[in-house]
């Protein structure tokens, strides 16, 4: 009995400090634990009946990873317009499609957008239970007008913190650009010689400036082919795939038909070219979207 | 009826329940976890695995990883994301930010008395076995046999496409070195690879072995720029191949070669050729083995390890031997 003053009198002289550490010890044992998994399981539960909670959260469903850049930015779009805070996204895919090898680009682009709260990849029909229930769905893989038009009203802000992704691309971009733009080309087809050279000449005319006052930075296939035509390939630069996305938003103008990299690129405002549709990298026509 | 419909096609699978609160973001636990799930499927009698995976923002990070905090988790997250692609069985994975959501998903799948991994009282506490060989060395020894590991079809075919181009007619042997002095996250000194040592290797193996070309695989910053003085020595990342390129890579080329760490992890679980170096022995508890031991329970002949500090003699001296041993084999 007389101990239980003596060791408050202990515990109070230890500070808070040691309390919190006390409660810490306490709280990863397993019964404190468990209360607290029943408890927040029990309030995501009132919440998911909720029908207030139901506008809160979309899911945006697409089948396969191709098209997640569009139902990005179509989920976005209708999470903005709908007040949403929260959008799932749920791509289904086969394991033997091309589209799965696209999967790691994917996850970077999804986890960049502002109200992501969930990234849920289906290899099999039918496992919609690992999505929150009563939530709506956006059936999301839209006609790319469809989505030029939301990029054009109103372009998904892909704000989430990625510091550590944007220190060495800007570094890199402020040690070699000095005075010239910073242009950077990437391609689904990879970029050709003659390609490139007309991709040149036509940045040259849309930004008034000289070739010498370009820098070319580009991305993705044997982008070596190219080397040595004025160009950086940014495999040399070793960025990942996050710091790519983050170069993207960096630059000044940006060629591409890789709906990752237009995305992260709307967010910051930058121009952003995209070569017609189909024949790519050696289309010479482009659209000016911003 | 939707729910009815929902438990009878969930019920084939096994869910695994990953916190990042607790478990470290690193690839060779997360190859050590993804074959615990693969051994439970089994034990378990499932068609296949669902994954769960929380990164709380607001508790990013396990105590093993102070370096990570609210500000930079996603990086690590997206950087990691490939490698839950080589779980061959896993049919479902799940990424959320939402912690009720997490817990959820934890009680009603045990409420429902449905295979989950780990289990309710070891979630609760905390105390995770993400890392040990335990459970994979039981199964081995009951069954004789083991999972492996493997590239997803597209990511296999791309891995022979990159190996066509980038090194037509040769034995491509993919070589990882721990070496993260350069790393913000620079941690076990002891278990660095000894690169003078491996340097002298490549250089030894240019002449006695002019088919081989080696391939670095690995981080951006884990490779010296010494490297591409040899003919020999390819660094995947400057190929502008990323973790999901160079993982597939590894399992379709001829030998691994490398420190004990996260591409060690991926070759042990799966049938590549492999000489795994600087073992360290403060890990051979964990892993069910004796200090010294040449192989795991489970391993191939063509599957060795190396205890102690690299030698470039040695190292030429494993190559060989293991290259020869394959070609008399295939």
């Amino acid at each position: 009995m007389n101990s239980r003053p003596i060791l408050v009198v202990v515990l109070a002289s230890q500070g808070l400090g040691f309390l919190r550490r006390v409660y810490r010890l306490l709280s990863r044992t397993a019964p404190f634990r468990l209360a607290a998994f029943a408890v927040r399981a029990a309030q995501f539960e009132l919440r998911a009946r909720d029908p207030a909670g139901e506008k809160q959260t979309l899911i945006a469903e697409c089948v396969g990873s191709a098209l997640v850049g569009p139902s990005l930015a179509a989920a976005e779009g209708a999470a903005e317009s709908q007040g949403a805070e929260r959008v799932w996204y749920r791509i289904r895919v086969s394991r033997d499609a091309t589209a799965f090898g696209e999967l790691p680009d994917t996850f970077a682009l999804l986890h960049l957008a502002t109200r992501t709260r969930g990234v849920v990849i289906d290899t099999k029909a039918g496992d919609a239970g690992m999505v929150p229930r009563g939530t709506a769905f956006v059936h999301a893989a839209a006609a790319r007008d469809t989505v030029a038009g939301i990029l054009r009203k109103s372009p998904p802000l892909l704000t989430k913190p990625v510091f550590q992704s944007e220190i060495g691309p800007n570094d890199y971009l402020k040690r070699v650009c000095g005075l010239r733009k910073a242009v950077l080309v990437s391609l689904c087809a990879g970029v050709s010689v003659p390609a490139l050279q007309r991709i040149q000449a036509h940045m040259c005319a849309a930004s008034g400036r000289d070739l010498d006052e370009l820098l070319f930075v580009v991305e993705g296939g044997p982008s070596g082919l190219v080397a040595g035509h004025g160009v950086q390939p940014i495999e040399e630069l070793g960025f990942t795939s996050l710091e790519r996305m983050a170069m993207a938003r960096n630059v000044d103008f940006l060629v591409s038909d890789r709906w990752a990299y237009v995305l992260s690129a709307l967010s910051k405002g930058t121009c952003i070219v995209i070569p017609g549709q189909g024949s790519a990298a050696e289309e010479a026509a482009f659209e000016l979207v911003r | 009826m939707r729910g009815s419909a929902e438990a009878s096609i969930l019920s084939e699978s096994v869910y695994g329940f990953i916190d990042y609160g607790i478990t470290p973001y690193a690839l060779g636990d997360t190859f050590t976890l993804l074959m615990n799930l693969e051994v439970e499927r089994l034990l378990r009698g499932k068609a296949d695995i669902v994954q769960v995976v929380l990164s709380d923002p607001r508790a990013p990070n396990s105590r093993l990883q102070p370096f990570i905090n609210t500000n930079n988790f996603r990086s690590f997250l997206i950087e990691l994301f490939p490698a839950y692609l080589f779980s061959p069985n896993t049919a479902s994975w799940t990424f959320t930010e939402d912690r009720s959501y997490f817990y959820h998903q934890v009680v009603s799948r045990f409420l429902r008395r449905e295979a989950i991994w780990p289990g309710l009282l070891t979630q609760a506490r905390g105390a995770i076995d993400f890392f040990s060989h335990r459970a994979i060395n039981r199964f081995f020894e009951r069954h004789g046999q083991l999972p492996r590991l493997q590239a997803p079809e597209d990511l296999r075919r791309r891995a022979l496409g990159h190996i066509q181009r980038l090194f037509p007619g040769k034995q491509v042997v993919t070589v990882n070195l721990r070496n993260s002095k350069s790393s913000y996250f620079y941690t076990a000194p002891h278990r660095e690879a000894a690169i003078p040592e491996w340097e002298k290797f490549f250089a030894l193996a240019e002449k006695s072995h002019p088919d081989v070309a080696f391939l670095i695989v690995g981080s951006f910053n884990e490779w010296n720029r010494s490297f591409l003085d040899h003919p020999n020595v390819t660094v995947a990342r400057r190929a502008g191949l990323t973790l999901a390129d160079e993982l597939a890579i590894l399992l379709a080329s001829r030998l691994f070669m490398g420190s004990s760490s996260g591409f060690s992890a991926l070759a042990t679980f799966s049938s590549v050729p492999y000489v795994i170096t600087n073992f360290e022995a403060g890990a051979a508890k964990y892993v069910g083995l004796q200090v010294g031991a040449s192989r795991y329970p489970f391993a191939s002949e063509h599957q060795v390890l190396q205890w102690g500090r690299e030698d470039a003699d040695a190292l030429h001296l494993q190559m060989t031997e293991r290259l020869d041993r394959l070609r008399r084999t295939s």
